[in-house]
């Protein structure tokens, strides 16, 4: 399954190799667990975070303990406060740049398999340009352009993944226009626009959402590596990649802690959304066997 | 309906191919035409170019399609749309594929209402029930998504959808080659009462005696030509193209000892049609003149037939 092939994701090599051995229910159990966790803890941070995340305090630096759970940072804020308020960014930017990219990438990958012609031509031109170059490079480029807001980062991450829904679209619009009850539609007199909302678009749906999970996990990643380089957010909002990179001076001084769980959440949310996209994958080619 | 010298090419990279070339014939207000041939004859893409639906690369490259007075070449989409369903339908080979997989049968059938005559969403559903019935299609069937039907099943409810506008035309596109026997009987007689109503029917079939059981006429084609042409009994009982005869003596017969007689040879590779006849190689009565020119179209009674032989015997262009 072309599309599917998200071979600049380490979790999808990783994966792929494991994947005969982890039974395919187990995978997805898991993956959506920590998914629901994560994002139940989005939605009740107010209620569940212990202390103020982004307020500073004089207990600096303290390693985890009973009353802070995964200790302090450098200017005393709570770091289990944090990563729980930081799942908020995340899942935001995460999410509006998959809505971007399949507002974008899903009508243009229709009408290019279902039309065709010099339209499609060109359109596949420019998307295989953008797919060719590294997504991170590439979100990089445009963030850094755009400067350091949440909204810009899901705008740079939303660029990057619209080839992968448009190549994905396109590719299975091709094979639905070949199959006779678009043909047998279009005998009752349908027209292209009905083909395409009432028999392609629903046709697609589970292809589009293999490619979502698969894609947002690619897309945690990108997005932490943004903030990371600070182009994401600015202090003191909390978010994972910032404190990731704010603790990382600290880390060979023995305060572990400080990077040590917001990387953890990194590669436990992007592990989710790969598990369940990898999961579904499954089944989706079991069941077109 | 008439069609006049259709010729419908295919832009192949190899050339050009005439799947079908110079095809002329009417069929008048509830009459029932079969058309047979062999796998390659062009009967199919002659049955997708009334529905204007000839697949790319193939294009219709001359001709007249007549219906109801206009020629369905020369209609905009628009045009064309509202005709496809309500004054043409047309019922496909393979019933598994050609229902939407993802949606209702039910919620299919009333679209067409919707579409075609304006219904709101309610009404359409009763239609969709009507149309079940008159298929004799239980009601759960509306309900229901198209895997959990069997294939005469979906192939009922293809033909109700296409029965329930009252085309004036039902093209039948080999409807019961993927269904068991008896089912293929009962799907016969739902298209027979179609025509009683006043259906035209067109119906591709490679079954020859399928054709001989149920139609009017007989249209036989041979490499994208017409070979012969006349009323079901004429044609089964004295066919005057060898290639008639040909398929009609390969045709088992249960209650006799007749021997069944293949037609030697292989239809010809389009890419490179043999000159003159087409069927001339495989011809047992072929002449001279067969393979150097191409037979002239005659008329016999009611009958048309392509052949030299004919031609001798005194037919008239």
């Amino acid at each position: 399954m072309k599309g599917l092939e998200l071979g600049s994701s380490l979790f999808g090599k990783l994966l792929k190799r494991t994947r005969t051995a982890i039974p395919t229910g187990a995978m997805f159990n898991v993956g959506i667990t920590i998914i629901l966790a994560v994002v139940l803890m989005a939605v009740f941070a107010p209620l569940i975070s212990p202390y103020d995340p982004t307020r500073a305090t004089p207990d600096i630096l303290k390693p985890p303990s009973s009353s802070h759970l995964m200790g302090t940072n450098q200017i005393g804020q709570d770091i289990l406060s944090r990563v729980i308020y930081g799942s908020r960014i995340i899942l935001m930017v995460v999410l509006s740049a998959t809505i971007i990219s399949m507002a974008v990438g899903i009508p243009l990958g229709i009408y290019s398999g279902f039309i065709g012609g010099r339209a499609d031509r060109t359109l596949s031109m420019v998307m295989d340009s953008i797919y060719a170059f590294p997504s991170l490079i590439l979100a990089i480029a445009i963030a850094s352009v755009l400067g350091p807001s949440p909204l810009n980062t899901a705008i740079s991450l939303a660029v990057v993944y619209i080839p992968t829904y448009y190549r994905m679209t396109r590719g299975q619009t091709l094979s639905l226009r070949e199959q006779l009850f678009v043909e047998a539609a279009r005998s009752m007199g349908a027209g292209k626009l009905y083909i395409m909302r009432k028999h392609i678009l629903p046709n697609l749906l589970p292809t589009v959402l293999v490619v979502f999970t698969l894609s947002a996990a690619d897309a945690i990643i990108t997005e932490a590596g943004l903030s990371y380089l600070g182009l994401s957010v600015t202090p003191p909002t909390p978010d994972w990649g910032y404190d990731l990179r704010a603790g990382q001076g600290y880390f060979t001084t023995g305060y572990w802690w400080i990077s040590f769980f917001p990387g953890l959440m990194i590669t436990l949310l992007a592990l989710g959304f790969a598990l369940v996209g990898e999961a579904m994958g499954e089944k989706i080619s079991i069941a077109s066997k | 309906m008439s069609v006049e010298s259709l010729e419908i090419t295919y832009m192949a990279l190899g050339g050009r191919i005439k799947a079908v070339d110079g095809i002329s014939f009417s069929l008048e207000q509830g009459e029932w035409m079969t058309v047979v041939g062999e796998s390659g004859s062009g009967k199919s893409t002659l049955a997708y170019a009334i529905m204007r639906l000839v697949p790319p690369p193939g294009k219709i490259t001359g001709g007249k399609i007549v219906f109801d007075g206009m020629n369905l070449l020369e209609l905009d989409k628009e045009k064309l749309r509202k005709i496809r369903g309500k004054e043409i339908a047309m019922v496909f080979q393979d019933p598994m594929t050609s229902l939407d997989p993802l949606r209702r049968v039910g919620d299919q059938a009333a679209e067409l209402f919707v579409e075609h005559e304006g219904l709101d969403m309610e009404e359409a559903k009763k239609r969709a029930e009507e149309a079940m019935k008159s298929v004799r299609l239980p009601q759960h069937v509306l309900n229901s998504y198209p895997h959990q039907l069997s294939g005469g099943q979906r192939q009922r409810v293809m033909i109700a959808m296409a029965m329930s506008l009252r085309p004036k035309l039902l093209i039948a596109d080999e409807p019961t080659t993927a269904l068991d026997v008896l089912v293929q009987e009962g799907i016969m007689e739902l298209l027979n009462s179609m025509k009683e109503e006043g259906t035209s029917i067109l119906l591709i079939t490679h079954d020859l005696s399928l054709a001989a059981n149920w139609s009017d006429r007989i249209m036989v084609m041979y490499a994208g030509r017409l070979a012969e042409l006349g009323n079901t009994e004429d044609l089964v009982e004295r066919p005057l193209h060898p290639y008639t005869k040909g398929l009609l003596d390969s045709v088992p017969d249960l209650w006799s000892d007749k021997e069944v007689k293949p037609i030697e040879g292989n239809p010809p590779d389009m890419r490179y049609p043999p000159p003159g006849c087409r069927f001339h190689p495989r011809c047992p009565m072929a002449m001279e003149i067969c393979s150097k020119k191409e037979p002239p179209i005659l008329s016999i009674d009611k009958r048309v037939v392509s052949c030299w032989l004919m031609a001798k015997e005194g037919g008239k262009a």
